[in-house]
């Protein structure tokens, strides 16, 4: 049972959330230029670290609000959190 | 012909119990105030419009009759007497010209109950895993949950020691079986 | 078993409060404080239940949850409750327990035979066994003999409560350790403190000292915790589970040790869901067995759990006790019992040099030491009678020199101490194995938590241990290692002969550990012998994992009072007291209680849908809507947000106008469709599928919050503020006129598919003339506390019109009738626009939409998609069922399914739809439909076939 600390309403158990999956995944501006590959890529390429995974969680039965988690996919430590739109931040073995 | 009676359909039949009890308040409008807060300025603008500060995160504010709870960012939930809700309604969007803020009625789509005695927190802390404490959770604070399942607001008042959940009417017949049901020890 | 006549001055029970229980149909007598296994045992009753497998007699093993034997039925009817353990069960008057896994008693059982069959029924023997001439043939046999209790077969009359709880400490063990902890806590002055307890009472193995001043301390220290306002401390509560992020799950026992008399206003457990700051686990250490030939006999009893007996509950377990051991705690024991008045006749232990103190005062108790030994045998069937011993080798890899045999009528043993790690285990933290003392202890934790006393392996006197894992030289066949699950030295050796030798599939194979008491004393004795026969140390062995519960949970406490009714929220619609008035028939629409249809006396489920659907088409109906969702949205940036988010056109809406539009997800999939209503130019009102409202809504949060955070939008959800009622028929638009209203309602002036606001009996109205039906339909919506009365009023309005109430049901039907897909049913997670015949208008909007970019790639080109087509029986009196699938040409394969399918009293023939590949291009082709081994003849036909011109709808 992940505790998730929202940035709006605190820390908070998994199960008011809902995970997004990977981050910081732009849609492309134009996709009628994109090729088929790139365009799947978008829809379905994720990676799997063994690690920190910088993900989207969306606060769903409180604020509803998205925002970014670096979490541990490994032990789940979660070692920041972070508002959408923000930049990754760089996660050393000490932290954020 | 005569105007559809003002039926309040799903009257809901509280509880009571000698540590615990549910009642319904029947005389508050609700009223939905949203902004686009990524604007920069947006909610001053709202706030000076409306005479008075918004509550940040999770926060309760009270004004001259009404009452303000913040619900995400740009938006809050405003509790005005039932008898002036169109009213409100009216002068707030009057208020709010130019701006863009949207003000929405949503008092029929809510049921709003106090939740009183000893054992009001321990109930809640059957159906949401929301640290309750007065320490944590105090006095002029609030914050959206689920209750058993049902998205709900809740706010503190420390002076009664009183709990005011809002939550969708349509699931209001439900909430009440559930408090009769998870009560049954107080 | 010996008797005890009167117990010991200073046991934990009171003798004043005589408590009458029956085990087996005897009626026995115990005391408040008693266990049901301590009041068996003080009436000497030896044989309390049978082994799993082969139905050896077994007796009381140990004093808590090590217990391996003494397993029973407790209570009968609705209150019965299987494998409960004897020394787990407090004793209540009245208690009533029977013996399991055995006919007609444990004493007397028919099964025992089956120990003649030890040999071919070793670990694993059901995948090799019992096959011929096919496994069904003994399944029924296997079935009976199988299990250990009985499940209930009635419903529970008591109810379980879960509850989450806060707090910045948590401390599991009220033991000596635990409570230290806590007493250092609050002199730090911490918030709030938690210190819970699975036993009846606090003290762990406090309670079982004869010590005076241990006895006086606990008290202390109790009453000071208690009085503390911010320390809170619960018994009965077994910490269960240790999950992530510091949240533990444990179980209450609210009312378990009241028996069937428990008030029924009180749970008899609650589950508590526990949030901490910070755990500290004071858990303790289990006792393991030796293991040596029939070392599972009635009467041989953990050393620990003796010296319970003795202290705590004041038994005299036997005359003539002998110990067996391989380290100094069982010599303290064996003391204990000497100065309580105990007669011990021997301590046998493997270990050829014992501290000299302990000999010294062993030998001047009178106990005669048989130093450097190990027992080869045991003899007493339904008691233990005498033990027969041999001497071992320097290096104890063998025995040496003749049998001896030392009688006794209790044998004591104590292979060494197992720290409980398994909650720290859980919450991910590593172990490290320590030679000196056999165990497993714990290293480096990976979350807020500290383990102290033994279950850190603490212990408060050197164990001095040196391991006999076995008993080498003899059979293996009889060595017990997991007494629960009759699992032998000899089924290891098998399963390593077998190529199984990774501990986990050794745990799996031989199922050592697996039985309810989960391997808390065969766990370390089963991998170290393991080790042995693989040649490798332990800790390359390695421990099987640790999962939750660590104790056996009820599953009525997971579920709460969650059940029945309460399962999951339910939503009622603002007219509903109209609806239960005439007798709706309701069923759960995502949530919703809608009336399916409204049956009138003496009809059923067709006769009312036909009825409803007839009254409809030819004179006027009403529905309740209201979960028909509704956002509005407003902004600026809406009209562009919204083109984005529909596949057709929205930026050509104009005020006042409503369309109907389809949504995709970003793989081109149909995920809703509903009408859009353009209020104002920066101001809409969005349709969804009732009961997707919220959906849809977070969709477009989505959206906006992590892609386009630049666009100026608000979205608000008001599905639940307004009721929405759909008057649906020739006859609606003069029902409605009926009522006193601000909006022209007449043919010119408010066509299909349009919208109006105004104001309808003194309150707000929205008008929507959409429909479903396919007749001329007006969604009526007022602010939902209006609901009910609108009903009402309109259902006045229309009796001369012979308004009928429909339902859900009927509503199918008639949609179908006109061929209108419903989401959901007719389309499925790969149905994209092209394959609903919007391949055209898509062509005609110039903009990028949300999924657009993939309907272009190479599978949703594809003309041999599933494409949506009505589809007709050949034989008009047939019916079919949504799910008959269309076969192939060469009928081999399935090329497409029914979706829905209903019959038409309108066209008195079965009216239907179905997603077929190339459907668009073979229009007219005669088919074959295939339903559960029936085959029927079919066309694809255009959808619908009911006012296919739509005069009807314009009307």
């Amino acid at each position: 049972m992940l505790k998730i600390n929202c940035p709006f309403c605190g820390p908070r158990t998994e199960d008011e959330f809902t995970c997004g999956g990977q981050s910081h995944i732009a849609r492309p501006v134009t996709p009628a230029e994109v090729s088929d590959q790139q365009w799947a890529d978008y829809l379905y390429q994720r990676i799997n670290p063994k690690g920190v995974h910088y993900e989207r969680w969306r606060h769903t039965f409180g604020c509803r609000q998205w925002f970014n988690v670096a979490r541990d996919t490994v032990s789940h430590e979660i070692y920041a959190v972070y508002q959408m739109g923000e930049p990754k931040p760089s996660i050393t073995e000490k932290g954020v | 012909m005569a105007s559809l009676a003002a039926h309040s359909a799903l009257q809901v039949q509280g509880l009571t119990r000698d540590e615990f009890s549910v009642r319904e308040i029947t005389d508050s409008g609700l009223i939905r105030l949203q902004t686009f807060h990524r604007s920069v300025g947006s909610v001053e603008n709202v706030a000076e419009a409306l005479g008075m500060s918004l509550p940040g995160p999770g926060e309760v504010l009270a004004g001259d009759a009404i009452t303000v709870y913040w619900s995400s960012p740009g938006e809050w939930v405003i509790r005005v007497p039932i008898g002036s809700e169109q009213e409100q309604l009216v002068s707030l969007q009057s208020r709010f010209e130019g701006l863009f803020a949207v003000v929405t009625l949503m008092t029929d789509s809510r049921v709003t109950l106090e939740l009183s005695g000893v054992m009001a927190r321990d109930v809640l802390a059957r159906g949401s895993s929301v640290d309750f404490h007065p320490s944590v959770f105090g006095n002029n604070r609030c914050l959206s949950t689920r209750l058993a399942g049902v998205p709900i607001m809740l706010a503190y008042s420390a002076q009664h020691d009183t709990y005011l959940l809002f939550a969708c009417r349509s699931a209001a017949h439900y909430l009440l079986d559930w408090f009769l049901a998870s009560s049954e020890d107080c | 078993m010996k008797r005890t006549v009167k117990r010991h001055e200073h046991a934990r029970i009171n003798a004043d409060d005589p408590i009458h229980f029956s085990f087996d149909g005897k009626r026995y007598r115990g005391y408040e404080g008693d266990t049901l296994a301590s009041a068996l045992l003080a009436n000497g009753v030896a044989v309390v239940g049978r082994s799993f497998k082969i139905h050896r007699p077994r007796g009381v093993f140990a004093a808590g949850k090590e217990e391996v034997n003494a397993f029973v039925q407790l209570e009968e009817g609705p209150y019965t409750e299987p494998n409960a353990r004897a020394t787990l069960v407090p004793l209540y008057a009245d208690l009533k327990a029977t013996g399991q896994n055995a006919w007609p008693s444990v004493r007397f059982d028919g099964l025992a035979m089956l120990g003649l069959f030890k040999r071919v029924l070793p670990a694993s023997f059901y995948y090799k066994t019992f096959k011929w001439p096919s496994w069904h043939t003994w399944e029924g046999l296997v079935r009976r003999i199988a299990g250990l209790g009985k499940a209930p077969s009635q419903p529970d009359p008591q109810t379980y409560q879960k509850q989450t709880v806060h707090t910045d400490i948590l401390i599991v063990g009220a033991g000596r350790a635990g409570l230290m902890a806590a007493l250092e806590i609050v002199r730090e002055g911490h918030q709030r403190v938690l210190v819970l307890d699975e036993q009846e009472k606090f003290g762990g193995s406090l309670l079982a000292s004869a010590e005076q001043a241990d006895r006086a301390w606990l008290k202390r220290v109790l009453a000071d915790l208690a009085g503390r306002d911010n320390v809170t401390l619960m018994s009965r509560t077994t910490v269960n589970g240790y999950y992530d992020h510091n949240v533990l799950a444990a179980l209450e026992r609210v009312g378990n040790h009241l028996g069937t008399q428990a008030e029924q206003s009180q749970p008899r457990e609650r589950f508590w869901r526990i949030h901490a700051g910070q755990v500290i686990l004071a858990t303790g250490a289990h006792e393991r067995p030796l293991v040596f030939p029939n070392n599972d006999r009635p009467g041989i009893m953990l050393a620990s759990a003796i010296r319970e007996y003795t202290h705590r509950y004041g038994l005299t377990l036997g005359d003539n006790v002998v110990f067996y051991a391989n380290n100094d705690s069982a010599w303290d024991v064996a003391l204990e019992l000497v100065t309580a008045g105990i007669k011990v006749t021997a301590i046998v232990d493997v270990r050829s040099t014992v501290v000299a103190k302990l000999q010294r005062r062993a030998t001047l108790a009178g106990i005669e030491l048989k130093l450097g030994y190990a027992v080869v045998d045991t003899r007493g069937r339904s008691g233990i009678k005498k033990l027969l011993l041999r001497k071992l080798t320097a290096d104890r890899d063998h025995l040496t020199g003749p049998k001896e045999s030392l009688s006794c009528d209790l044998l004591a043993i104590s292979g060494g101490w197992t720290p409980a790690i398994h909650l720290y285990s859980q919450s991910g933290g590593k172990l490290i194995f320590r030679d000196a003392d056999t165990c497993f202890v714990p290293d480096v934790a990976s979350q807020a938590v500290t383990v102290v006393g033994r279950a850190n392996g603490e212990f408060s006197q050197p164990l001095n241990l040196q391991a006999l894992w076995s008993t080498p030289d003899v059979s293996s066949e009889y060595q017990w290692i997991d007494f629960q699950y009759d699992v032998t030295v000899s089924d290891i050796q098998l399963a390593v002969r077998e190529n199984f030798i990774s501990v986990e599939h050794v745990k799996r194979y031989t199922t050592n550990g697996m039985s309810i008491d989960q391997g808390k004393t065969s766990n370390v004795n089963g991998l170290a012998i393991l080790a042995q026969e693989t040649e490798r140390q332990i800790p390359e062995v390695g421990t099987t994992r640790f999962r939750p519960p660590y104790h056996p949970t009820t599953i009525g406490a997971y579920a709460g009072r969650e059940l029945g009714p309460l399962y999951t929220p339910g939503f009622q619609l603002p007219a509903h007291v109209c609806h239960v008035a005439l007798d709706a028939q309701f069923e759960d629409y995502g949530g919703w209680q809608r009336p399916e249809y409204y049956p009138r006396p003496g009809e059923d489920e067709h006769q009312a849908i036909a009825r409803e659907v007839l009254a409809v088409r030819n004179s006027v109906g009403l529905l309740d809507y209201s979960p028909l969702g509704k956002l509005e949205v407003h902004g600026p940036d809406a009209r562009e947000f919204l083109n984005r988010m529909y596949a057709n056109n929205m930026v050509t809406l104009k005020v006042g106008g409503a369309r109907y539009g389809l949504m995709l997800n970003e793989k081109g999939i149909v995920i809703d469709d509903g009408v859009l209503v353009c209020l104002a130019e920066d101001h809409f009102l969005m349709h969804t599928t009732s009961g997707g409202a919220g959906t849809i809504h977070q969709v477009l949060e989505e959206w906006l919050q992590c892609e386009w955070m630049q666009l100026e939008v608000l979205v608000t959800n008001v599905t639940t503020q307004w009721a929405t009622l759909t008057l649906s028929g020739p006859n609606a638009r003069q029902v409605l006129e009926k009522l006193d209203g601000d909006i022209d309602l007449a043919h010119d002036s408010f066509s299909h598919m349009q919208y109006r606001e105004g104001t309808l009996c003194g309150v707000p109205a929205r008008l929507l003339r959409a429909s479903f039906t396919g007749e001329v339909s007006f969604e009526v919506s007022v602010p939902a506390r209006h609901g009910q009365a609108l009903w009402e009023e309109l259902m006045t309005a229309g009796k001369n019109y012979g308004i009928t109430p429909f339902g859900l049901e009927s509503l199918m039907v008639m949609r179908t009738e006109k061929g209108y897909l419903h989401v959901g049913a007719d389309t499925d997670g790969n149905t994209m626009p092209q394959d609903l015949g919007w391949a055209g208008v898509i062509a005609k909007k110039p903009a990028d939409f949300v999924g657009r970019r993939s309907l272009s790639i190479e599978v949703g080109q594809d003309e041999q998609r599933l494409q949506l087509t009505g589809i007709e029986l050949l034989d008009s009196s047939a019916d079919i069922l949504a799910g008959a699938h269309v076969l192939s040409a060469n009928g081999d394969s399935s090329t497409g399914y029914v979706t829905s399918a209903y019959h038409s009293p309108t066209l008195g023939r079965t009216v239907a739809l179905g997603i077929v590949a190339g459907a668009h291009a073979r229009q007219d082709e005669e088919v074959t439909l295939f339903y559960n081994g029936n085959r029927q003849a079919a066309r694809l036909v255009k959808p619908g076939g009911y006012d296919p011109e739509g005069e009807r709808l314009n009307g």
